[in-house]
């Protein structure tokens, strides 16, 4: 938080007082140049007007003239000099050197008089014989620039120090939802999953705010599934536990020889539907995850994932040659749970069709079971549920395998009253298409 | 006794048929909802088993139709739910116990026996009357201090009628005590324990009631 507000403040005072910097020297090299220029203009402008007075004769020099009376005196910026063209100095004003102000030549020069530089301009009235010099000291005009930058720079020194506090406080003042943000976050319990809702501070946070609740709806959503498979698998695992222990008690106790191999038997009864229902546990909690990637499907033989769980005499395959688009380790899955299931209710006769072909292709398993009634049709897939009437061995894990590992896949599972008699389960949206090479039909 | 399972685990319902008919309860077991409760309105029980989660509803049904019928029945409850407020919504519901899954035969056979206690109104585990004692845990019969033997269905006879001494007990209830559905029974089954009984207790202690039953009193 405050290495954000550093760093703001950083960047903006960094970036301020180089802008700030570049029109002070700006001003500084324009203001010099002005003062210069006016300054000269002064000294040509009073070179010229003494000249043109001497020239008109209003005025004659005198070396030396005594002054009537006190001259008032004024601030003693400019001196002037008149000199003959043979080099002869006929007057000059009363702070000027007496030693020539300029070489002998028309218009600008500086030189160094008694250690003090001068600027001079010159006239030269060769009808006349003079040569008028007016001059200024450049301390005096150093002095002038450097009163008029200073008195710019020093408040833009003090304008920085003030834009700095300034600066400092604005990024506090347009960090402050961030630190809300950071204060409603840290100050929340580590296992509080509810929605944020509305950012502080405006809508600038407000899809970091949204993608957050997203998350942890999302989070909220897995554990809250994890929870309930826990607790289901927890609830599941309890019963057949609690058999083989009062099995296992009354083996213990009893004198009496059948009754303890009834309850041995039992015991073994109850030891594989456990394990059953562990194997389908594990499967569902890996079926759970994620949804299967294109690339890890092939197009694998339908009929074979069928015919490798062992001789079904009931089990009628579809006449073509299926290969359907599938994960095959998982589809092997959803055949295996199917047959498994279709095994325990078929009376005689278990039949795997596929309709159509392509994406929207249907592939079902029918029996002629004693079917399912249509209210429990609906909870069929379900995890644990059992029809009413179904034999006990079941985990009720089964379809629900079936049903997320088809899911996985991207398509869906159907449950529906079968024309045989029995149940039917549909696979739908799983790609199918009639192998290429083809065995050879039994009518060719 | 007469026991009611209702649990839809076959392993489990066996386990709790033979275990407890060890114990010297009569037991019937049903697996449905529905068949637990045509069986509570055909016939008298002492006692029902009730797991929760039944293939074909809740089996806390069964526990309101008992209650809301005012039977004189003890009910507990055997649930893989075992979390407090289970336990607590089971109790306030009516049972008179909540055993989680897996549970102790013996401490299923101790809390039916307790139940059964409460139901009756008395605190201590014998029954007595005049000079016999009952354990009904060790199925064990005294007079005074001497052994008495009985058969098992002689026990359950002499139990039924010292539960309520001065109850009536019908031909019909006794025999129900007696025996499963499954069982065969003679028609004079019942008058043949009697006898029995009779003949090691003396012909005072168990009445006739004539057209009516079996009294102690």
């Amino acid at each position: 938080m405050t290495s954000i507000r550093l760093r703001l403040f950083a960047i903006l005072a960094l970036v301020t007082a180089l802008v700030w910097g570049a029109a002070v020297v700006w001003v500084e090299i324009h203001t010099r140049h002005e003062v210069q220029r006016v300054l000269d203009r002064r000294l040509m402008e009073s070179a010229r007007m003494v000249s043109s007075l001497m020239r008109t004769g209003e005025m004659t020099p005198v070396v030396n003239p005594v002054l009537p009376g006190p001259v008032p005196t004024y601030e003693r910026q400019l001196s002037c000099q008149i000199w003959t063209v043979n080099g002869e100095l006929i007057a000059r004003s009363q702070n000027a050197p007496a030693e020539s102000l300029a070489p002998d030549e028309d218009g600008f020069s500086e030189r160094v008089i008694e250690g003090e530089r001068w600027r001079v301009y010159t006239v030269h009235m060769p009808d006349d014989g003079y040569r008028v010099m007016v001059g200024d000291s450049l301390t005096i005009r150093e002095h002038l620039i450097s009163s008029v930058v200073t008195g710019l720079i020093g408040p833009a020194v003090l304008g920085l120090a003030a834009l700095g506090v300034l600066i400092w406080w604005s990024v506090g003042a347009g960090l402050r939802p961030i630190r809300q943000m950071t204060r409603i976050l840290t100050e929340r319990d580590a296992d509080d999953l509810s929605p944020i809702g509305v950012a502080p501070g405006g809508s600038d946070l407000q899809p970091f705010v949204q993608s957050l609740d997203a998350l942890m709806d999302r989070v909220r959503a897995a554990r809250l599934r994890e929870t309930e498979f826990t607790a289901a698998a927890a609830h599941e695992l309890r019963t057949p536990l609690a058999g083989l222990r009062i099995q296992a008690q009354i083996a213990a106790a009893t004198g009496d020889e059948p009754t303890r191999r009834h309850a041995l038997e039992q015991i073994q009864v109850s030891v594989d539907r456990t394990a059953r229902l562990v194997t389908g546990l594990l499967a569902l909690a890996r079926e759970d995850v994620t949804a299967i990637d294109d690339r890890e499907k092939r197009w694998t033989g339908l009929a074979a994932h069928f015919e490798a769980l062992g001789a079904e005499p009931r089990l009628q395959l579809p006449d073509a040659d299926v290969e359907v688009f599938a994960d095959p380790d998982r589809f092997s899955l959803v055949a295996a749970n199917l047959l498994a299931n279709a095994r325990q209710f078929a009376r005689s006769r278990i039949s795997l069709s596929v309709q159509g072909e392509g994406p929207f292709a249907v592939i079902a398993v029918d029996d002629d079971g004693p079917g399912v009634t249509t209210a429990d049709l609906e909870r069929l897939g379900q995890r644990f549920f059992r029809p009413s009437g179904s034999p006990g061995g079941g985990s009720g894990l089964g379809l629900s395998i079936v049903v997320s590992a088809v899911k996985a896949h991207g398509g869906a599972v159907r449950f529906a009253p079968s024309a045989m008699g029995g149940l039917r389960v549909e696979l739908h949206g799983l790609a199918v298409r009639r192998r290429l090479s083809g065995r050879v039909s039994d009518d060719s | 006794m007469r026991l009611l399972i209702v649990e839809d685990d076959p392993v489990l319902s066996d386990g709790l048929q033979v275990g407890l008919t060890a114990c010297g309860w009569t037991v019937e077991a049903m697996t449905r909802l529905e068949d637990a409760l045509a069986a509570l309105e055909s016939s008298a029980f002492d006692a029902v088993v009730l797991d929760l989660n039944l293939p074909d509803g809740d089996g806390l049904q069964v526990l309101r139709f008992v209650r809301e019928r005012d039977m004189d029945v003890g009910v507990v409850i055997l649930s893989a739910r075992d979390e407090s407020r289970d336990r607590i919504g089971g109790l306030d519901a009516g049972a008179d116990d909540y055993v989680g899954k897996p549970f102790d035969l013996d401490e299923l056979a101790a809390r039916l026996r307790a139940v059964r206690r409460r139901l009756l109104g008395r605190s201590r585990p014998a029954l007595t009357h005049k000079d016999i004692t009952l354990d009904p845990k060790a199925r064990l019969a005294w007079r005074g201090e001497q052994d008495l033997p009985l058969s098992r269905r002689e026990f359950a006879i002499l139990e039924a009628l010292m539960e309520r001494p001065s109850a009536v007990q019908s031909r019909n209830q006794l025999e129900e005590r007696l025996y499963g559905w499954q069982e065969e029974i003679g028609s004079n089954a019942v008058e043949v324990h009697v006898h029995h009984l009779r003949a090691k207790l003396g012909s005072a202690f168990i009445r006739t009631v004539r057209g009516v039953g079996y009294t102690l009193q």
